[in-house]
């Protein structure tokens, strides 16, 4: 649960910090402090932030909200913002040299919402460039390493916000996740994260990677400390046409160490098939037995389906990308180049080969293809049809069960170098997420226990706005995990 | 070769240029995605079957056609190095 | 025209009477103001923004298609459509598609113009929402000169409706009047306000002789059209007639100069990869929405014609000329209960108003604030009680538009009708005088008379009553007559 590198005082969870800051409001300036004693030990070998706030700027922001009198629902969070989600006035790179400066005129929802309920952004953490990638390795900067095993990858493309949560250089963090990348960095890092149902948080200021299928969540190192902050920024934006009109309840009622009524589990076949590491399917094994003693019946299911999810997930994340990159020309914001006289196709050509990484321009060409005159009924539409079935699939599979449980990771996490050279192994680390967002559905990772000393992450799915049950099952499987 | 022809012309319609040196390795990486991707594109499925571009059935979301001002100065301090006059400097387009 | 001239249209339509912007709540005001003041996340394409639909917009969007008997979809579909461009913020445009299972707004209807000796239907393809681009403009005074350019995003997302007609035309004049009447129609629902620059524009494609199409762009207004495809048809006529051949092309219609010349932009041309766009999932347009809409339309040109020609009694003609403007059309009604005459009143509107304000190139709106209802009621009242005759009549609503003067003015400068029998003779005896061959002519062929009738009013500055100088002549003619 807790890497190394945090102390007893940084460990802290978001309602004992508030518990705290309501008795003696001096306890969030001891808090801040040795967080960023933290930072300084271990930020060095980590390197989970490209923009870390000084400390003198945290206090005072600290002190702001003490004079509101309520420490607010987050108490006083240090909350570590994925580079990707836009913050007023500090900057927003995305892990690309494009935006290397780009400073925003304005902030997400979800961003608001966070300081509105008393949370503290400390800083922006690295990331794959533009959410392109899984291991935080195509961060156009630096790599950011696992807290656990600094040799190893943290996971991607939310590598930053994983790592600053498991090292304690922050309370929680926010990262975003298209296709596994708020789940697969918990997952390697130990740590708990959720992807919402698509449309429940807001995506108004999250720089767009593939917009149907891009949600913002939260990571923390309890599934306490990932409930409250569900609880603050989830909920209908005006401002995001994909945002639902639902009722948020308060996330934290539902995680409570008992089953809230009978649960049905599944287990699909097919996400602890053969691509999957035998010790991985051992702990998710070990957890499916231990939740039969809570009455939670697990069964296995077939989806065949799922054998087409990760070309469909990526012709369409990679169309949609393609798409969204296209306005990145250095002309309104962004990198800066001399292009005096130069016609506005040489000039943006320029400007994009030197501010996009090769991943990035990988796929905007894949992305360029698979729309193109004549080949779009073949891939992308053909891609979302293969999206309908699997979300056809799933509807009828959650008409049975309450939710679903798989290893997040086909393994735990790779050394640094190991995977990044070679795309398509880089993809199959996302086999068993991209499901999930083709369906739009939500999912958790929660750590399932430890497979050759590494952190093994259980992924627990459900129909849409089924957080709470996701969350009442997570915290039986951490108890159960604790308790080992 | 056409695959290389291919790239060149995805590179024209997307204003992503690849280096000479790194043309190769991107050209052999597309290919074998492009493999992957054809798993989809053999697929024989029903025509009727209807394609899933959003999981989002909320009913749409529509705005009042009201005014609401954006601060000058927030969007200025963003343009402002770029501006002449006012107006942004781009490149070229004749 | 026998030139074998096919045209097809493609209108772009600001709906200027919208406050904001069509995904972004940015005022919509942008005339006139300083550049990049009306600009915010969502127009500027910033990372991170998102848009979402103007409600109104798709309220208007639906009364269009009900006044031009489209057939509206079900649901609402946005797609991208990419290409580069500085006036594009996010290098794509949000407009709609009608490939893919995807179908615009409306598609399928049709406007029918009133040619005088014959009508016509022009079949509507189809009717899109979409997005304008912003304004490029070029330092210093030669944008060929120019390093650089300068981008302005006040206009970047402003709600368009884009109406494409099926290439039913067969003459310039034809394309103008329907542009027109779409002008009416867009006015009359109070969607634009057609005098507002850049408002209405139009992409126009002709071919001549079963020869390629060619596409005109950048034309501001129907005069403009007219004069447009006249130039281009006979271009293209003149070439082939010289024995050279015709390109699929492009072209540019340059007011200043009157020509159209090939189009620069060539690199806009190409695979524009359309796909659903994502950040916008199919809005429902539930028919009890289409029908309220239907119930509240108000009076719509083809509608107001026939109660005008019927109620005024003057003619389906002058109706249909006068409803081809709302701002004119408002014009003659608020006259005509002022002083009635409605028969006189659209007269003179439809056959001198108009005629003067062309010539003198005049904005239709300044034309109407010249020869306003009270000074054109004064005019008819002069016509009335014969102060003035008809042909006296011109010259009054020529000065006053020209001059804005009212009447009263004109009638002090001594400019009305010479009915003085007296000073009449006077002027025939000098006529008879000064043209005694003419005086010939007339006593033999009494058709000759009108020679001489011109010179009395030449000599009188038009103000003889002619009726009266006829009578005068053939009397003294008659009393010149060799017994």
């Amino acid at each position: 649960m807790h890497s190394p590198q945090c102390t007893d005082l940084a460990t802290i969870s978001i309602e004992t910090l508030r518990a705290r800051v309501e008795e003696d409001p001096d306890f969030l300036f001891k808090y801040i402090e040795e967080v960023y004693k933290v930072i300084e030990r271990c930020e060095e070998t980590i390197r989970a932030y490209i923009t870390l706030r000084p400390m003198e700027d945290v206090i005072k922001e600290a002190e702001g909200i003490l004079k509101r009198g309520s420490p607010g629902p987050l108490g006083g969070a240090l909350v570590a913002v994925k580079d990707n989600i836009s913050t007023k006035g500090i900057r927003t790179t995305c892990g690309s040299r494009m935006l290397e400066n780009y400073v925003p005129p304005y902030s997400a929802t979800v961003v608001k919402r966070i300081e509105a309920a008393g949370g503290i952004i400390i800083g922006k953490t690295n990331m794959d460039e533009f959410a392109m990638g899984s291991t935080t390795e195509n961060s156009s900067f630096f790599p950011t390493r696992n807290p656990w095993d600094p040799e190893r990858v943290p996971g991607g493309s939310s590598g930053g916000s994983a790592a600053a949560v498991a090292a304690c250089e922050a309370t929680v963090a926010l990262g975003s996740d298209t296709g596994g990348s708020i789940r697969l960095p918990a997952a390697y890092t130990g740590t708990v994260g959720l992807k919402p149902t698509y449309g429940l948080v807001s995506r108004y200021g999250l720089v767009a990677y593939a917009s149907s299928l891009d949600q913002i969540g939260p990571i923390g190192r309890r599934v306490g400390d990932v409930a409250r902050v569900l609880s603050v920024i989830a909920g209908y934006d005006p401002r995001d046409s994909t945002s639902l009109k639902v009722e948020v309840p308060d996330y934290s009622l539902f995680v409570k160490d008992e089953p809230l009524r009978k649960y049905r589990a599944v287990v699909v076949e097919e996400m602890v098939g053969e691509g999957v590491d035998r010790g991985v399917v051992k702990v998710l094994e070990q957890v499916v037995n231990k939740l039969e003693g809570y009455d939670i019946e697990v069964e296995f299911r077939s989806m065949p389906v799922l054998e087409y999810s990760l070309p469909a997930y990526y012709i369409i994340a990679m169309a949609e990308a393609s798409s969204n990159l296209a306005r990145y020309d250095g002309l309104r914001y962004g990198i800066h180049l001399g292009t005096e006289g130069l016609l506005w196709t040489k000039a943006y050509t320029q400007v994009r080969k030197v501010g996009f990484g090769d991943e990035v321009k990988r796929r905007i060409l894949l992305g360029t293809y698979v729309l193109s005159e004549g080949l779009y009924e073949g891939y992308y539409m053909k891609a979302a049809k293969v999206r309908r079935m699997i979300y056809d699939s799933f509807r009828k599979l959650f008409s049975e069960f309450d939710l679903a449980l798989s290893p997040t990771a086909p393994a735990p996490p790779p050394k640094l170098g190991e995977v990044v050279t070679d795309p398509l192994k880089l993809y199959s680390l996302d086999i068993n997420t991209v499901p999930i967002n083709l369906a739009g559905l939500p999912a958790i990772s929660v750590p399932g226990g430890v497979a050759g000393g590494l952190p093994v992450g259980v992924q627990l799915f459900g129909p849409p706005l089924s957080e709470g049950v996701l969350l009442n099952v997570a915290r039986i499987i951490e108890v159960i995990v604790s308790c080992e | 070769m056409e695959q290389v022809e291919l790239l060149k012309k995805l590179a024209t319609l997307a204003l992503v240029e690849v280096e000479e040196a790194k043309l190769e390795l991107i050209r052999r990486d597309i290919e074998r995605i492009v493999e992957m991707f054809n798993k989809i594109r053999d697929l024989n499925l029903p025509e009727d079957l209807e394609p899933l571009y959003t999981t989002y059935f909320g009913g749409g979301n529509l705005r009042d056609d009201s005014v609401e001002r954006v601060k000058e100065s927030e969007v200025q301090e963003l343009l402002d190095r770029k501006l002449e006059e006012g107006y942004v400097k781009a490149p070229r387009t004749l | 025209m026998s030139d074998g001239a096919i045209i097809g249209l493609e209108v772009h339509a600001q709906m200027t009477s919208l406050r904001t912007k069509l995904f972004c709540s940015c005022s919509s005001d942008y005339r006139g103001k300083k550049p990049n003041t009306d600009v915010c996340p969502t127009c500027l394409g910033l990372p991170g923004s998102l848009p979402v639909l103007n409600r109104v917009a798709l309220e208007k969007a639906i009364a269009l298609a009900l006044a031009l008997g489209c057939k509206i979809s079900e649901k609402l579909f946005f797609v991208r459509k990419h290409y580069f461009y500085p006036d594009l913020p996010k290098n794509y445009q949000i407009s709609q598609y009608d490939r893919y299972g995807l179908i615009p707004i409306a598609m399928n209807g049709s406007i029918t113009i009133n040619m005088g000796s014959y009508s016509k239907v022009v079949r509507i393809r189809r009717i899109n929402i979409e997005e304008d681009t912003g304004r490029i403009v070029y330092p210093g005074s030669s944008p060929l000169g120019s390093t650089y350019s300068l981008v302005d995003y006040n206009r970047a997302g402003i709600a368009l409706l884009e109406i494409v007609t099926e290439p039913d035309f067969s003459s310039p004049r034809e394309a103008r009047v329907f542009l027109e009447k779409l002008g009416s129609i867009l006015e009359h629902l109070d969607i634009t306000d057609t005098s507002l620059e850049g408002s209405l524009r139009a992409d126009a494609n002709v071919s001549v002789a079963g020869g390629p199409r060619v596409e005109i762009k950048n034309i501001g207004s129907p005069k403009e059209l007219e004069k447009a495809l006249s130039y281009e048809i006979t271009r293209q006529l003149n070439i082939l007639r010289s024995g050279g051949t015709l390109e699929r092309e492009t072209r540019h219609w340059i007011k200043e100069r009157g020509i159209t010349v090939p189009s620069r932009a060539k690199e806009l041309e190409g695979d524009y990869r359309y796909f659903p766009d994502p950040d916008l999932p199919p809005v429902s347009i539930p028919s009890e929405l289409v029908e309220s809409i239907r119930r509240k339309l108000p009076e719509l040109p083809d509608l107001r014609a026939r109660r005008l020609a019927k109620e005024y009694e003057i003619g389906d003609y002058m109706a249909s000329v006068l409803v081809l403007s709302k701002k004119l059309c408002d014009h003659f009604e608020k006259t005509v209960k002022l002083c009635g005459k409605p028969k006189i009143v659209s007269s003179i509107l439809v056959n001198e108003f108009l005629r003067w304000v062309d010539e003198l190139d005049l904005d239709l709106s300044e034309g109407l604030a010249r020869l306003n209802s009270e000074r054109l009621c004064r005019i008819v009242d002069y016509v009335e009680r014969g102060v003035i005759s008809v042909k006296l009549l011109k010259e009054y609503v020529r000065r006053v538009i020209s001059e804005d003067v009212d009447p009263e003015r004109i009638v002090e400068s001594g400019m009305t009708t010479l009915t003085s029998i007296e000073d009449l003779e006077r002027v025939v005896e000098e006529v008879f005088r000064e043209y005694p061959k003419a005086v010939e002519d007339a006593r033999r062929d009494p058709k000759a008379i009108n020679f001489l009738v011109g010179q009395v009013m030449k000599k009188t500055k038009g103000r003889a009553d002619p009726k009266l100088t006829n009578e005068i002549i053939l009397r003294r003619l008659r009393e010149y007559e060799p017994s």
